[in-house]
């Protein structure tokens, strides 16, 4: 496209005031800045072509500061601190669209309490369709200018966006610890890993920031004292004399090394028999997937403490095998989501879970070098004669692993007397540990947790 | 080398020229920081071309942007741009519009999202609202729930923002859209007061609180509790006239003492002879001088605003006994920034819409859009334009009244002539080839504001192409009302009333420096927020607050119940141990027309509703 010559309007003044040189104002001036627009479909120059190391280092400074606001707000509304805001945060709601569907997006706010209007009384204006009387929409939801067709009316899929797992850990058990946890197989198993902590003279990855602190020290061990550095002017002057040589390329390389290894295994059984109740079945699977959250998040702290590294969400369950135990009147083993999700009928004999435990730590986990958590979720029904075999069973366990957990369950109905046998054994020994709680509520659940993971003093073995 | 940029207006308060000399931590580390400011002046030394003065000083303040590389467009850093915006606004001066050189910053997603967290500004006070903010519109961004369109700034020259590696056509829109803001917010008449330098003023707030905290031994959660009843407050301003008027208050003035000092008076006359003492300063003229004083301090005490001030931000930071020196200073940032927004929140529609008319007009001109990029231009447009359902568009509602106004001047059907015409069919066809529509609008532009804009230009015909109505509560539910035009227009207008109505009616109520507040009943107020912002008052005030306003008291009631909120300090007796608490009392009121001033009074009767609660410190 071009302008028509004929166009005569002269340029009034330039956008914005350029001192030198003056973009001032012919017809030929205009005509070439035109034709010029039109080609210059080029990539923008986006950066300047001379790279001023003091500009490359803000740069890079304010490019590694996140937002201190942003932060803050989280830590809030993690509850972390500000206790007294907790009234004020209302569960905010949006609606937005990901992968085709419709999903409702949780956004939190915490409202700052000002004067404003409470009730709907007294009305408004809005736009949209519809015939007078119609139903606008829910009063809960609903501010006032807020009405009709803002609902959208397909399926809603709930997302959960602003927490991971080990955020949730974090929340929850920040002061548990991981019981009698060993650094087992600390001499014998190292794995190898590579680490890309080393500065190097040659290489690919050019360590900028370096590489500039070390021309600054260069240019101001040579010409430093002809420059007054208490002032921002000399210390400006001396920085433009900085320029980057090949004596001040640092680049960033690799070493191997060795990370101390820990491992654990979680063992959990379930009785799935006829007895045990759906509702009993959905509350031990609760107490299961906690404990489950909180020794693999414990762990990812230990581990990352072990080896010297900062804690991040990648430490999170690695390192812990889990191996999962159904049982009726015969055991097997199962995957995550089958122990989640099996219901069968049947008698009731817990040795036989106790049994395939056993016999999975004789041929996978061997004590000496794994930490071994083995825990049992059930109504405490027990076939009558097996109930002896089952405790000697425990307490051979007992011996090898660092800690045995017993969680019964009981209905209005009342339970079996099992959990009273463990009582009496494990008051013998700290690391043997059962709890009871009820089917109903999710209260207890912290019960459980503290009673599982909580501090008992040294193992007696 | 490029000298130290000081800001456009150096308002210091006396602590923070301490922190300089002082050379506290702080100051060392801004001196480095500050070092930056001349990113922008070192490239251009390169090419020896100096940018204009307002680069620089927004390089230096608005580092929070220019350190994430981000820039501004310039014939070096984006001559593509430069030329699109330079041809924008020659073209936009060749249609007629007036608007301020326009400060465009490249810049990416994130940062964009941070500055319009902080309502627009790079650097602002650290809050954690904010980042609250900032969150909201980065989930609205991911998933494509919201879109930020344009951010500009309120500014001589203007600032306004374009994202990073949006379409051409994107960035042309944004401009275009610009030059329709800048232009009302030079000539519209409700702006005339605001601070055309906000960008430096604001980055002054900001430093503000990073070296009182420093110097004066602020906890940060101390600073932040009081920014929130800082923010508690801010919408109790005087939305009618928007002129902020200067404090009394000032820096350096002593603090008003109530109680007459014990020397006054007395002339020292130690070296002179014992028997001139006790003439010169003679007991009956010391006591006639400290009655006279007495009584002066007395008055000063007891002053009170003459007429209702709505201003009640202004009144606390002017007469309250309990604000901190740094309390005041943070409280008028936050006034000055009410202020500042103020007319913004007054024009939105008619801003709004402005903007889209004029960068409609501008994009469909030949030389900013060829052919291949018009589908996406309409799009965005469409976008802009459309009506989500319930809520009100003030693009869209803009847009839409001022293209009436322009058709109906251009042929004539306004006025008393044209109302006269009782046929229906010639009324519609009424064309008096006038074409004064162009001149109307930007008679418009210059004088009303959105309430008079409705109120005089919103027709029956518009009404309906917007499908505006009115809602109601019935019950439980909201229901579509009515569709009538009168109702539609009364309600509207009403509604964009800005501000809650309340003001200070007395300020030293009951003879007992108590502050009295009244709220001119339009709607009822949220009361836990209610309570929890006398709350706020009463701790900005030090001394009992009451309040006037109605309530449905109960749930299913009709009409609303008078009331006096009366929030007040108390000392709680616990075991034994006195512990300070605050006590929060509704009573029954009567109203009634005060003969002598001519306003409503409220005469409080019976309880209806009392709390105590225990202040944790």
């Amino acid at each position: 496209m071009r302008i028509g010559v004929t166009d005569k309007t002269p340029i009034v003044k330039p956008p914005l005031k350029v001192v030198t040189p003056p973009p001032l104002a012919t017809q030929g001036d205009l005509l070439g800045t035109l034709e010029n627009a039109q080609e210059s479909k080029t990539t923008p120059l986006a950066t300047p072509h001379f790279f001023s190391p003091r500009l490359l280092m803000q740069s890079l400074l304010f490019n590694s500061i996140a937002d201190p606001d942003l932060q803050r707000y989280q830590d809030i509304l993690k509850g972390k601190v500000r206790e007294d805001l907790k009234k004020f945060k209302t569960p905010g709601e949006m609606f937005g669209v990901k992968g085709g569907k419709i999903v409702s997006i949780p956004v939190p706010k915490i409202g700052i309490p000002h004067f404003t209007r409470g009730s709907g009384k007294g009305g408004g204006t809005a736009q949209g369709d519809g015939e007078e009387g119609d139903v606008l929409g829910e009063p809960g939801d609903a501010k006032p200018g807020k009405g009709a067709g803002s609902e959208p009316g397909e399926h809603i899929q709930e997302i959960y966006v602003p927490m991971t797992l080990s955020e949730i850990a974090e929340t929850i058990i920040k002061d548990r610890k991981l019981p009698y946890l060993k650094p087992k197989g600390y001499g014998a198993a190292k794995e190898k890993s590579i680490k890309w902590n080393t500065k190097s003279k040659v290489g690919i990855d050019l360590d900028i920031n370096a590489t500039i602190i070390n021309a600054i020290k260069r240019v101001g061990a040579e010409i430093g004292d002809k420059f007054d550095l208490e002032t921002d002017e000399g210390l400006n002057a001396l920085l433009d004399q900085v320029a980057i040589e090949e004596q001040d390329k640092v680049f960033i390389s690799w070493r191997e090394i060795e990370k101390p290894q820990v491992s654990v295994a979680i063992i959990y059984k379930m009785d799935v028999s006829g007895s045990v109740t759906d509702e009993m079945k959905e509350k031990v699977r609760k107490a299961a997937r906690w404990l489950s959250i909180i020794i693999q998040y414990q762990f990812g702290l230990v581990r990352a403490e072990l080896r010297g590294d900062k804690f991040s969400n990648e430490h999170f369950g690695e390192g812990v095998e889990e191996v999962f135990i159904i049982h009726d009147s015969s055991a097997k083993e199962v995957t995550e989501e089958e122990f989640y999700t099996t219901r069968e009928n049947g008698g009731t004999q817990i040795s036989s879970a106790y049994e395939l435990e056993e016999k999975i730590i004789n041929e996978r986990y061997d004590p000496d070098t794994w930490n071994i958590y083995s825990f049992y979720f059930g109504d405490g029904d027990n076939w009558g004669d097996d109930t002896p075999h089952s405790i000697d069973l425990m307490k051979r366990l007992a011996e090898r692993v660092n800690e045995v957990g017993y969680v019964q369950v009981e209905s209005h109905y009342g339970s079996g007397d099992f959990y009273d046998y463990v009582k009496e054994f494990a008051s013998e020994q700290g690391h043997v540990r059962a709890v009871k709680i009820t089917a109903e509520g999710t209260e207890d659940l912290d019960k459980v947790i503290d009673e599982m993971l909580g501090d008992k003093g040294d193992k007696k073995d | 080398m490029v000298p130290r940029i000081s800001p456009v207006i150096q308002i210091i308060p006396p602590v923070t020229q301490k922190t300089v000399a002082g050379g506290s931590s702080a100051g060392n580390e801004r001196d480095f920081l500050v070092c930056s400011e001349s990113t922008t002046a070192n490239t251009t030394n390169q090419t020896s071309i100096e940018l204009p003065y307002e680069y620089k000083a927004a390089a230096a303040i608005g580092r929070g942007i220019t350190g994430q590389r981000s820039y501004p467009v310039s014939p070096e850093t984006n001559p593509e741009y430069w030329n699109w915006n330079k041809k924008i606004f020659e073209l936009a001066k060749k249609e007629g519009l007036d608007p301020y050189d326009v400060v465009y910053w490249v810049c990416k997603r994130d940062q964009l999202l941070q500055a319009a967290a902080r309502g627009g500004f790079p650097v602002n006070v650290s809050h954690w609202r904010n980042g609250m903010e900032f969150y909201e519109l980065h989930i609205g961004h991911e998933f494509n729930v919201s879109r930020i369109y344009e951010m500009i700034i309120n500014n001589d020259p203007s600032h306004a923002y374009l994202l990073e590696g949006n379409a051409l056509v994107d960035q042309k829109l944004v401009m275009s859209h610009c030059m329709g803001h800048s232009d009302f917010f030079k000539n519209n008449i409700h702006f005339r007061f605001t601070n055309r330098s906000m960008l430096n003023r604001i980055a002054e707030h900001a430093s503000y609180q990073r070296n009182v905290m420093d110097s004066e031994g602020i906890s940060f959660l101390e600073m932040e509790q009081f920014l929130e009843k800082a923010y508690s407050i801010d919408d109790l301003i005087d939305y009618s006239n928007l002129e902020p008027r200067q404090l009394k208050y000032e820096l350096h003035q002593n603090r008003p003492i109530a109680k007459v000092p014990d020397d006054y008076g007395i002339i020292d006359a130690s070296e002179l002879p014992s028997h001139m003492q006790g003439r010169i300063n003679n007991p009956e003229r010391l006591r006639e001088e400290r009655d006279a004083e007495k009584e002066r301090l007395d008055r000063e005490a007891q002053k009170i605003p003459k007429y209702p001030d709505y201003d009640v931000m202004g009144f606390i930071i002017e007469n309250s006994k309990v604000l901190k020196l740094w309390q005041r200073q943070v409280l008028m940032h936050a006034r000055e920034q009410a202020y500042y927004l103020a007319p913004q929140g007054l024009t939105k529609i008619m801003n709004e819409g402005w903007a889209v008319y004029w960068h409609r007009r501008l994009m469909s001109h030949p030389e900013i859009v060829d052919l291949r990029d018009a589908s996406a231009f309409a799009d965005h447009n469409a976008g802009t334009l459309a009506m989500s359902g319930g809520r009100l568009n003030p693009y869209k509602v803009g847009y839409e009244i001022f293209m009436d106004i322009e058709e109906r001047w251009n042929t004539g059907r306004h006025g008393r002539q044209w109302e006269e015409i009782e046929d229906e069919r010639e009324r519609r066809d009424y064309d008096d080839k006038s074409m004064k529509g162009f001149e109307q609008i930007f008679e418009v532009r210059k004088w009303e504001k959105d309430m008079t804009f409705i109120d005089k230009y919103l027709t029956p015909e518009v009404a309906k192409k917007l499908k505006l109505f009115t809602w109601e509560q019935e019950g439980e539910n909201y229901i579509l009302a009515s569709r009538e035009f009168e109702k539609v227009k009364a309600k509207f207008v009403e509604q964009l009333f800005m501000g809650t109505g309340i003001a200070v009616r007395d300020g030293n109520y009951d003879n007992k420096g108590e502050l009295l507040l009244h709220h001119d009943f339009r709607f009822d107020l949220k009361q836990d927020y209610a309570l929890a912002t006398m709350k706020n008052l009463l701790s900005m005030w030090g001394n009992t607050i009451h309040l006037n306003t109605k309530l449905y008291w109960a749930s299913d009631d009709e009409n609303p119940t008078p009331v006096r909120i009366i929030a007040e300090n108390i000392t709680l007796a616990d075991s034994g141990k006195a512990k300070a608490g605050i006590k929060i009392t509704i009573r029954r009121a009567l109203e009634e027309v005060n003969k002598e001033t001519g306003l409503i009074d409220y005469t409080p009767t019976n309880v209806l509703y009392e709390t105590m609660e225990e202040v944790k410190s």
